[in-house]
Order: structure tokens, then C-alpha cells, then sequence
């Protein structure tokens, strides 16, 4: 017994130890009016401005990182407010675009931000070799294809006019708006004295991505704990003035215990949309917690049903509009989302400032629905596959209130729900009729990739001259007013044809400690991306 | 004993690399690539071919593996798909934590099932015999799911005696007190989850000794039942707990999946799973191989803890 005690106390002192090789805490004091802590779902995958694939990591980067511009929807206008760049012009052609950079912006390591920077961040996302996803958003740059990547031999439209001012050509003239979006407010720039020298093919290794202390935003990384939290302190030499709030911490907590955490006051923000909300059956509970605001705000993504136009019984415009009528989507609203969502027929948000408000939803009627489908002559004993990807409990549940709208109608469905993944391979390989999915786009209203033939997003399959005709015209037309014009236009005629049935809108629903202000969410953001004007008191 | 280890150590070899193969085969053969999943409308076609092409995902299956199994032969198990991170430091940097949460739970369930099954084993079908019974088959029925946030309700929401979850006080010093803190709900719910087994186990094997000869003599030489207790039977009845201990090496090594999911505990269930959402293959092979490797240790521990602990077992 002797023996066994002696043995035991060793085991108990081996788990002391190695709870002692466990990397020590932060350094900093409690919790005061100079900490603040946001909260979000899963763990950043990376640090990397140009090739991070999660907005886990884009809301750990945006911390540390700016581009030029910020943009911001406000009165229905999008608005591009100072980030790195204190000016910007735009030629009368709209195709010359004229940055002057911030004259105190600066690294984390004190060197300036140059134009140099900007063209080694143009230059390294154009690198055929190159992992990245922003090839998109630079592709109207001239020299470029329209994938964002450099032709052998071909000159980059960028000209460097002094060390802090540089100009940038498209390929054609472009809405202002939408290129001051695209490249002035989604590409973050990296430092060209750290990463200079990494061959392009090696970047996406580089542990600087790991660990990214040379940033140029108003937060310098400090660590990261591996799945707990992101630690970022106050840059004080921000160009912009330095924030209130001295260190925030973003946590990683999973939906289970977020409540848990908001209820206790360990938590002050949740992160926003798709990455750290408030379940919808706490929702009620966190609108009647004293100590927090619940914030819900309209944020670009949707959650939409795809058809598989691959089959020919999917293809008769009748039987899709049948679709749209049987389901009730205004009950799925209402039920599944407690009200906390919007209805429109169509990609564009209704708080985008696109959004055509004369297009409305096709009303619920399983009667009209039938008549439609009798009509185009569907066969009523045909059973279809709706698939449908684990993962988002509402997109679930709103499955099966689908599949008995659509059997009230008369269609047989069968539900196949598959991890992420390989529901997404079933989807490209055609292997489907019906797939419902989630989308968060920016504010500009090109759906080109989604909606277009042989669109990279285009998951349907589908080519519809019209839409294609339509989109063509929205790349193309620099006019912002005519612009708008063809916008409108693009969502008759995406009503119309329906190349896939938009069910709803939901709203973020977050949570906001009373003690923080300036938390601002808008709806040209899944998150709040001016954290630098938080404000914190004590609790 | 010294040939029977040789042996042992080269038979593992052609097992480790049949593992490899069938586990990196039956992975390819899962639905759902890791550059395919990923949907952001900044991202051109392009970049999604350089992307694959990075990861080497353009080429067959066999290539791959082949190229896989050279870098590891070199010592090198690859990059993570989805941080870019060398494999060996995301699976590197949660084996502390791991081990810290595993062990200590393990710990805390023996000293939970010992006692209580020595004692139940003394006083069979007496009222104590079967409260514990009742309590043994609810730790072992209640998911940890709900032991975990029952606790976090309790002793977080509640009482708050206890934090939520992670392993350090934000903006706190650390330091050995505040990971307990931290550790003591989520080894308590694991411990209670693996004491009820325990428990059961250690009863029976109790009273397979005391129903034994050398323990009817002890008796009879007039011998004090705690000392017979001690001294003669649980001394025996502990071999096959202790030897149980050894077949577990792998599963504290692996984790515990919904535990730390709950308790924001950075360890290596959590990695698998993640690593599975992505279909992060790399991060995938390096955990598989590390446990097939752990597996095949516990079973040689656990067999020569036993000869260790009982005389009549040899090798040769």
C-alpha cells in the first residue's frame, strides 16, 4: 500500500509538472476599462492578409492590417472613409485612381508605409504563384486577366509619383465605388522589408503569419494561444490616433457556453455574423440580461436554395417559380429566426444600397405552386434530392419545413444532409437537385461569380443569357448612377428567371457589453471593423 | 525479455507502415477536397488552382503518398493545408495541454473508483453496494456533453467558483493555481465519466480475490480485516487495474473530443476534429501515425507492467 500511495503521489506530482511547462499567462492587469474581450466560434487558421480562408482569421487580421480606404454603408450610400491613404482622386476617365498615403502611417517597427508596399502586395497577389484569395479583387487593375494574375511580359498599371503617393490604371473605366471597395478597402497591405525576400511559392508557409508583430493597423499582435485567444495591444503610434481601449483579447469559445460567458461579464463583444452570435434560443435571454445589449443588424449574407440545372426537369422557368411560391419562407422567419431576418428575391441585401426595393418576394401559395407545376408539366410521382450541408442548426431545421411545403405542392423530396465538405462535392459534381447553402458577399453588387455562366461560385451550373447580358453591363458601366440603373435591372430579372430562390436574409444577432460604446456594426460588415473606436468603462 | 523487445520493436514496423497506407488511402477516398470547400467571393479561379497545386492535391493519390512517406522518412511530416503551420508544431504545441487534462483526470478516477470499489466489494449487496452501482452506471450513461455544461451552470453561472473554460485567466499571470482553476471542472467531468466504469471493474476483481484461498488463510491466521484487505488482496486485485492504465495511453493521448470542445481546452481531440472539418490530411496522417505509434507502446507497457507485477508472467 505503501508502494501504491508513493506511486500515486507521483502521478499526482507528474500532472503538476507538466501543468507547469504550460507557457505562462499574459502579462497586464485585471480586467479594467482598458481590456475588452470579443468572442468568436472557432480558432484563426492564419494571420495572413492575402490567404487567410476563414473569416476567423480576417477578423483577427483586420486588427492589425488596413488597406487604403474604409468603407462603410451609411444613409444607404456606401462612404470610403481614411485608412492608410489620408487622399485618394479619381480621374475623369474613372480609370485612373490616385492614392496619397497617410504621412505618419507607419509599420509596427516604426519604418513608413510606402507605395513601395502597395506594389509589392499588388505584385505578390498577381504572382501566378502565389496562394492567396484576393486575385478577385484586383483583376480591373490593367496588366492584369480578369483572374487577378499577371500575362508573361505585361506592365502593371501602377506608377509609383512619390514615395508615399502612387497611381493606379484599370483595365477599362470602372464605378468608382467599386474599385475604391475592391482594391481600397479589401486588400490589406503586407510589409515589403519583411517579406521581400520570401519566394511568392513559400509565402503561405512563412511563420510571419503566425505570428505577424509588423502590421500597419491600430492593434500590434502580441500572442496567440493556440484555440483560446488572440492577444492584441494598442498601437500608440496609430496614424489615426491611438484607440481607448488599451489590449483586447478575441476568445475562442464554442455557441455552447458563449451565453455562459456573456452572462458572467467574461465576455464584452460577440464577434458578428457567422463567426460568434447569440443562438436564437438565447436570444430572448440576452435581450433581458441588465449588464448587455443585444444588438441585431442586417448583414449581407442570405442563405439560398440551389437548383441543379443539369437536370432538364429543373430547367422549365414554371417549375422553379412553383418552387419559390410553395415555400413559406415568412414562416421560417418567423419561427426558426424569431422574426430576426428579412425576405427578398434576390443576392442583394435588403439594407445594401443596390437593393431594389420594387422587387418583391413571391408570395406563398401552394395552390398557385400546383396550377404552375401541372402547367409545365411535372411529373408528380418523381422524387428529388434536396441536399443539405450540417453545421448551421436553423438551415437544418428550415429543411424540413421546405421539404413539407414542397410535398403540400405535390413534390416527393428526400432530404441528404453531409458534412460541409462533402456536400460541397456532391453540389460541384452536379450530384444533386435541390442544395440549400449560405453566401456573404461584399457591397458591390457584382455577382458575376455566382451568377454568371461558368461563374466560380456558380454551383446551379446554370446559363441564363439574360443574367449574363445584364451582369456584362454592371462590370462594365463606370456611371454610378447608371450603374445603379442596371442593378435594378439585374433583380427583375433575377426574379424572373430565379436561378435560385433566395429564403432569407437572417439578421447578426450579437451581444454587447453596456460598459463598451462605439461597438458599431453596419451593413457593409459581417463584423465591426472599427474596433479602434471602441470605448470601454469599468464595469 | 531483451529478444522479446527486439522482436516486438521490428514487428511494429511493417504495422506502422500498413497503418499509414490504409489510413492515407481511405482519407483520399473521402468525399470533399480542402481547396474545393472554400467559398470567398475575393478569391479568383486561379487562385484556387495555385492553391491546389500548392498542396499537391493536382496529383494522384499514390504520388502523393509516396512523396508523403519520403519527407517522413526524412523527418519531416509536412504543412498543415489549412495554417500553412508545420504539422509537428500543431500537433506539438497541444500535447501538454492534453496530457495535462488526460492525467489528471485519469489520476482523479482512480482515486475515485479505488476506494469506493474496495469498499463495495467488502459490503456486497448491502445498501452502499448498490447506491454505488446506481452512481457508477449514471457516470457511465451521462454524456459528458451534459456533465460538462451541467457544471459550467453550476459552478461557473451559479456559485462562480469556477471559470467557463480555457487554461488561463485573460490578462492574468498564469502560474500553477489558476490552472487549476481552470483544470478542475473539466477533469472532474472526465473523471467521473471514467470512474463509473472503474469503479465496476475494480469491485469484481475485488471479490474474485477475496473469494481465494491465501485470503481465507490470512483470515485464519487471525489477521485484522483491514490489514488483510491491504496487505493480501488489493495488492492482487490491482494488477489488471494497473495494467488497464497502460491500454489507456492512447486515449490520453487523443483526448477527449467533447470535453474540450466545451471547455475551450486546446488539445488534441479538438485538433482531429478540426482537422477533419477541413479535411486538413497532413495534420490528419501526423495524429494518426502518433497514435497508431502510442497504441503499439501502451500494449508493450501494459504487457510488461504485467510481468512486472506478476511473477508466474515471463517472456521470452
Amino acid at each position: 500500500m505503501k508502494g501504491l500511495r508513493a506511486r500515486l503521489a507521483g502521478a499526482i506530482a507528474a500532472v503538476l509538472i507538466v501543468g507547469l511547462l504550460l507557457p505562462g499567462g499574459a502579462l497586464g492587469g485585471p480586467k479594467s476599462e482598458f481590456v475588452a474581450v470579443a468572442g468568436m466560434w472557432s480558432p484563426p487558421n492564419n494571420f495572413n492578409p492575402i490567404n487567410t480562408d476563414s473569416s476567423y482569421g480576417f477578423y483577427c487580421v483586420r486588427f492589425m492590417f488596413m488597406g487604403m480606404v474604409e468603407a462603410r454603408v451609411e444613409n444607404n450610400q456606401t462612404k470610403f472613409f481614411p485608412a492608410l491613404a489620408s487622399r485618394w482622386e479619381v480621374g475623369a476617365d474613372n480609370q485612373t485612381y490616385t492614392f496619397t498615403i497617410h504621412p505618419r502611417a507607419a509599420w509596427h517597427d516604426g519604418k513608413p508605409v510606402t507605395a513601395e508596399d502597395v506594389l509589392f502586395t499588388l505584385m505578390t497577389i498577381s504572382d501566378p504563384r502565389t496562394e492567396t484569395n484576393r486575385g478577385a479583387q484586383i483583376a480591373s487593375i490593367a496588366g492584369l486577366d480578369a483572374r487577378g494574375k499577371r500575362a508573361a511580359g505585361a506592365q502593371l498599371g501602377f506608377r509609383i509619383l512619390e514615395p508615399r503617393k502612387f497611381e493606379i490604371k484599370t483595365t477599362t473605366p470602372v464605378d468608382p465605388t467599386m474599385f475604391l471597395e475592391m482594391f481600397g478597402a479589401n486588400v490589406y497591405i503586407l510589409p515589403k522589408h519583411v517579406l521581400g525576400d520570401v519566394p511568392p511559392d513559400q509565402l503561405a508557409r512563412h511563420l510571419f503569419f503566425h505570428n505577424p508583430t509588423v502590421g500597419n493597423g491600430p492593434y500590434k499582435f502580441v500572442q496567440y494561444k493556440t484555440d483560446q485567444f488572440v492577444e492584441f495591444v494598442l498601437n500608440e503610434s496609430y496614424h489615426l490616433g491611438a484607440p481607448n481601449v488599451r489590449r483586447v483579447f478575441v476568445r475562442i469559445i464554442p455557441p455552447t457556453t458563449m451565453l455562459a460567458q456573456i452572462e458572467r461579464g467574461d465576455l464584452d463583444v460577440s464577434a458578428g455574423f457567422g463567426i460568434g452570435e447569440v443562438m436564437i434560443e438565447d436570444w430572448d435571454r440576452v435581450k433581458g440580461m441588465g449588464h448587455v445589449r443585444a444588438v441585431s443588424f442586417s448583414a449581407p449574407g442570405y442563405q439560398y436554395m440551389l437548383f441543379n440545372f443539369q437536370r432538364p426537369y429543373l430547367q422549365d422557368k414554371r417549375v422553379r417559380r412553383a418552387f419559390a411560391h410553395a415555400i413559406n419562407r415568412s414562416l421560417i422567419v418567423n419561427q426558426l429566426l424569431k422574426g430576426e431576418g428579412e425576405l427578398a428575391e434576390g443576392p442583394i441585401p435588403p439594407a445594401n444600397p443596390y437593393f431594389n426595393k420594387k422587387v418583391r418576394p413571391w408570395p406563398f401559395d401552394t395552390a398557385r405552386a400546383r396550377a404552375l407545376l401541372t402547367e409545365a408539366g411535372w411529373d408528380f410521382n418523381r422524387t428529388i434530392i434536396l441536399r443539405v450541408p450540417t453545421g448551421n442548426i436553423i438551415r437544418e431545421r428550415s429543411a424540413d419545413i421546405i421539404r413539407e411545403n414542397l410535398i403540400a405542392a405535390g413534390v416527393k423530396v428526400e432530404i441528404q444532409k453531409a458534412d460541409f465538405p462533402t456536400n460541397m462535392a456532391a453540389v460541384r459534381a452536379g450530384n444533386y437537385d435541390l442544395g440549400l447553402m449560405g453566401w456573404a458577399g461584399p457591397t458591390d453588387p457584382d455577382v458575376s461569380s455566382q451568377y454568371r455562366t461558368g461563374g466560380q461560385y456558380n454551383l446551379s451550373h446554370h446559363s441564363i443569357a439574360s443574367l449574363d447580358q445584364v451582369l456584362d453591363e454592371g462590370v462594365k458601366t463606370a456611371d454610378p448612377a447608371k450603374r445603379r440603373a442596371v442593378y435594378d435591372r439585374f433583380q427583375e430579372v433575377f426574379a424572373d428567371e430565379l436561378p435560385t430562390i433566395t429564403l432569407y436574409y437572417p439578421n447578426a444577432r450579437t451581444a454587447v457589453t453596456k460598459r463598451m460604446v462605439n461597438v458599431l456594426f453596419d451593413a457593409s460588415g459581417l463584423f465591426d471593423f472599427q474596433t479602434y473606436r471602441w470605448v470601454a468603462g469599468t464595469q | 525479455m531483451q529478444r522479446y523487445l527486439i522482436r516486438r520493436a521490428l514487428v511494429t514496423i511493417p504495422i506502422l507502415f500498413g497503418i499509414t497506407v490504409m489510413s492515407y488511402f481511405i482519407m483520399s477516398l473521402t468525399p470533399g477536397d480542402p481547396v474545393q470547400m472554400l467559398i470567398n467571393p475575393g478569391m479568383s479561379q486561379a487562385d484556387v488552382e495555385i492553391k491546389r497545386r500548392a498542396l499537391g492535391l493536382d496529383r494522384p493519390v499514390h504520388v502523393r503518398y509516396a512523396k508523403w512517406l519520403n519527407e517522413l522518412v526524412h523527418g519531416n511530416l509536412g504543412y498543415s493545408y489549412s495554417t500553412g503551420a508545420p504539422v509537428t508544431k500543431r500537433v506539438g504545441e497541444r500535447v501538454a495541454p492534453t496530457l495535462t487534462l488526460t492525467v489528471s483526470a485519469l489520476v482523479l478516477s482512480y482515486l475515485i473508483a479505488v476506494p469506493i470499489g474496495v469498499v463495495v466489494a467488502t459490503r456486497r449487496y448491502t445498501w452502499i453496494d448498490y447506491a454505488a452501482t446506481f452512481f457508477a452506471f449514471l457516470g457511465i450513461s451521462l454524456p459528458t456533453f451534459f456533465l460538462g455544461l451541467a457544471g459550467i451552470y453550476v459552478f461557473a453561472l451559479r456559485l462562480r467558483w469556477l471559470p467557463v473554460g480555457g487554461t488561463m485567466t485573460l490578462g492574468g499571470e498564469g502560474g500553477l493555481l489558476d490552472l487549476l482553476l481552470h483544470l478542475a471542472l473539466p477533469a472532474t467531468v472526465l473523471a467521473v465519466a471514467g470512474a463509473g466504469a472503474l469503479t465496476r471493474y475494480v469491485r469484481s476483481s475485488m471479490l474474485e480475490v477475496l473469494g481465494q484461498d491465501f485470503v481465507r488463510t490470512a483470515r485464519a491466521k487471525g489477521l485484522a480485516q483491514a490489514v488483510v484487505l491491504r496487505r493480501h488482496a488489493l495488492r492482487n486485485a490491482l494488477i489488471p487495474v494497473v495494467t488497464l492504465a497502460g491500454l489507456q495511453i492512447p486515449a490520453l493521448l487523443g483526448g477527449a473530443v467533447i470535453t474540450e470542445q466545451i471547455f475551450e481546452w486546446p488539445g488534441m481531440g479538438r485538433l482531429t476534429i478540426e482537422a477533419i472539418n477541413q479535411r486538413d490530411y497532413p495534420v490528419l496522417m501526423g495524429i494518426t501515425l502518433i497514435t497508431a505509434l502510442l497504441v503499439t507502446l501502451g500494449n508493450l507497457l501494459a504487457d510488461i507492467t504485467y510481468s512486472l507485477v506478476d511473477p508466474r508472467i515471463r517472456y521470452e
